[in-house]
């Protein structure tokens, strides 16, 4: 059992869900055969948690302000973790999250959400509505190689909290560096960006507010890693 | 009386607990308690816009997220008296029946813990994963994407497939098929199943059943009015029922079970008084989906319209019913003067289910009720750890 322990070089990641859809678990369990060999994955789907510590903490869903056991969940899973990711843009970014106002039965109380980084710090955010499971292994990759280079962006957005197409429309069509490459479209998870005279146009009422495009552009992607945070 | 107090069961989007009240190794009375934090989606989308509110609805959940956008499309189309074309409703029915596949095959997944013994049980796994990405590859196609479809929209669908698309999607069908046929054999081995498996066989339970229709669901065969939603905490009094973050629902006045069982031993001639039953319709569903899928890619024809050319919002009420993969799903939306959203009620299918689990898990042994509740799916079933205590009286 010692030895098996020793022999063990991977990656201990938790995935923990707060108020999310589960779509993003889908993505992270998708992408399992492929990150076997580097991350020894503890996910709720397959099991119990396994350890103490963890090397990497994979966080989906935003958290419910008004839910006080959550909040100290988010915290004691912060500071069992070495890496705390925020994945997917309920997470990173609020998203869909945003929308939410309550006063629905049975608990009309619980109205605040918020992407985690409003609550613990986050190392890196993962936006998308999912990801793609190639982006969480890809990511592992990043990480495994010390590749500060790719990680860049993803560390620069863990810091911010909103992001949506208007930003896009704002940073990169209004100042006049769109170089219509379409990147944004594709990236869309809700056809809410269409490329009109090869410049994005923004269906307002589908945005969700998940801020893929803006961290696909690679224009404001650019931006964003200039200015910092 | 002994309690044993599973303090994370997932559900919908979120968390649960189990509390099980148990006498000489048997469970007299389970409670199941949804603690998820009540995101209020049908709050959300008021004052939205009908497209609006049709993506939205998709992110209440990420396993069944086809099944919501149809059933608030429906409603909508149901609001403002109009229909998708021919090829609109069969291309809809078909990303319907990839997410219930999708979503049976990660249920498959959960269960396979209390299915299989341990040492079969990672193979079974992997393929599962491995032919849940080869089906989320056809929603991809055909939907825009694997999660949230974003073509799914109100009067069809937003953009046609091509016939290259469909074409080499047929083709890679019996692949597919080959796939599911391996998994199909692995999920129905009794040789490699556990005592657990041994036990659900065993344990008879039936019930009342709701469905209304075998791949799509049938508004005429539901009265919406019959349904009666109840909070939680009114529903079962008690200290732990007020942690419930969830309302339970009743058809007619009774409690019904829904979901692939129901759907099952309504629309075929299908027999299983055990619990295990349940998990041999879930085959099943699976097995006619994929059927039903085939015939549907036949029968597209892409040179004619997926999507209602004239859509006018304005006011009106709505009623939209869907067989989602855990049952029968309603929507319920009211349109006011711009069309904009005033009222939306939504009735997932674990509503339904939850009274019925919580009567299945008695009598059964400790770890076959935990079992019990994953085999009705109450969206993601994960368990991560059993608390066990001692309370007086019971």
């Amino acid at each position: 059992m010692e030895d098996e322990r020793i022999k063990d070089e991977r990656l201990k990641v938790l995935h923990v869900n707060f108020a999310g859809c589960e779509g993003c678990n889908v993505s992270i369990l998708r992408a399992y055969p492929k990150i076997f060999d580097t991350v020894d994955l503890d996910i709720s789907y397959l099991g119990e948690r396994r350890h103490e510590r963890y090397d990497v903490a994979v966080i989906t869903g935003g958290i419910c302000m008004n839910d006080p056991e959550s909040i100290e969940e988010l915290k004691d899973v912060r500071e069992k973790a070495d890496v705390a990711v925020a994945f997917g843009s309920c997470a990173s970014f609020g998203g869909i999250l945003r929308f939410c106002r309550g006063g629905q039965e049975p608990r009309p109380d619980q109205r605040n959400f918020q992407p985690v980084n409003s609550v613990i710090n986050v190392d890196y955010s993962i936006p998308g509505c999912p990801p793609t499971p190639q982006m969480i292994v890809s990511f592992f990759k990043f990480l495994k190689d010390g590749n500060e280079r790719r990680l860049r962006l993803f560390k620069v957005v863990a810091g911010v909290k909103k992001l949506s197409g208007f930003d896009l429309i704002d940073d990169v069509v209004l100042t006049g560096l769109c170089i219509g490459c379409g990147a944004c479209e594709l990236s869309c998870p809700t056809g809410a960006i269409r490329l009109i005279d090869k410049r994005p146009n923004l269906i307002q009422e589908k945005c969700i507010r998940c801020g893929t495009c803006y961290v696909r552009c690679p224009r404001a992607s650019s931006i964003i890693c200039m200015r910092g945070v | 009386m002994r309690t044993a107090v599973i303090n994370k069961v997932c559900r919908i989007a979120g968390d649960a607990k189990l509390f099980l009240y148990e006498e000489d190794g048997e469970v007299k009375r389970a409670s199941f308690i949804a603690t998820a934090p009540v995101r209020g989606f049908e709050k959300m989308i008021v004052g939205k816009n009908p497209l609006f509110a049709v993506e939205a609805v998709m992110r209440i959940c990420g396993l069944c997220h086809a099944s919501h956008g149809i059933a608030a499309s429906e409603a909508i189309e149901n609001a403002i008296g109009t229909v998708p074309p021919r090829n609109g409703l069969l291309l809809r029915e078909a990303l319907g029946l990839i997410n219930r596949i999708q979503s049976h095959l990660l249920q498959f997944l959960m269960f396979a813990g209390d299915l299989i013994v341990e040492q079969k049980r990672k193979p079974l796994i992997l393929k599962l994963i491995d032919l849940h990405a080869d089906v989320s590859g056809y929603l991809l196609k055909l939907g825009g994407a694997a999660t949230h479809p974003p073509n799914l929209t109100v009067g069809g669908i937003l953009k046609a497939p091509k016939e290259s698309t469909i074409d080499r999607l047929r083709n890679n069908f019996s692949s597919l098929a080959g796939k599911w046929k391996e998994v199909e054999a692995l999920l129905t081995d009794e040789d490699i199943q556990t005592d657990v498996a041994e036990e659900l066989r065993i344990h008879k339970a039936t019930y009342s059943f709701l469905a209304t229709g075998l791949f799509y669901g049938d508004v005429y065969n539901l009265l919406p009015d019959g349904i009666e939603l109840v909070p939680y905490y009114d529903f079962r009094k008690g200290e732990e029922a007020r942690l419930s973050t969830t309302r339970v629902a009743f058809y007619m006045g009774k409690t019904v079970e829904t979901g692939p069982r129901a759907r099952m031993s309504v629309y075929r001639r299908f027999k299983c008084e055990s619990l295990y039953g349940i998990h041999s319709a879930r085959v099943e569903d699976v097995k006619l989906a994929l059927l039903r899928l085939k015939e549907i890619l036949d029968w597209l024809k892409p040179s004619e319209p997926f999507r209602t050319k004239r859509i006018m919002f304005g006011p009106g009420r709505g009623v939209g019913v869907y067989e989602a993969p855990r049952g029968t799903l309603v929507h319920f939306v009211e349109l006011g003067e711009e069309g904009r959203v005033v009222s939306s009620k939504i009735v997932v299918p674990t509503m339904f289910n939850i009274p019925i689990m919580e009567e299945a898990a008695v009598g059964l042994s400790v770890r076959a009720a935990e079992a019990a509740m994953r085999l009705y799916d109450p969206c993601i079933p994960c368990t991560t750890h059993v608390v066990e205590g001692e309370r007086d009286g019971g």
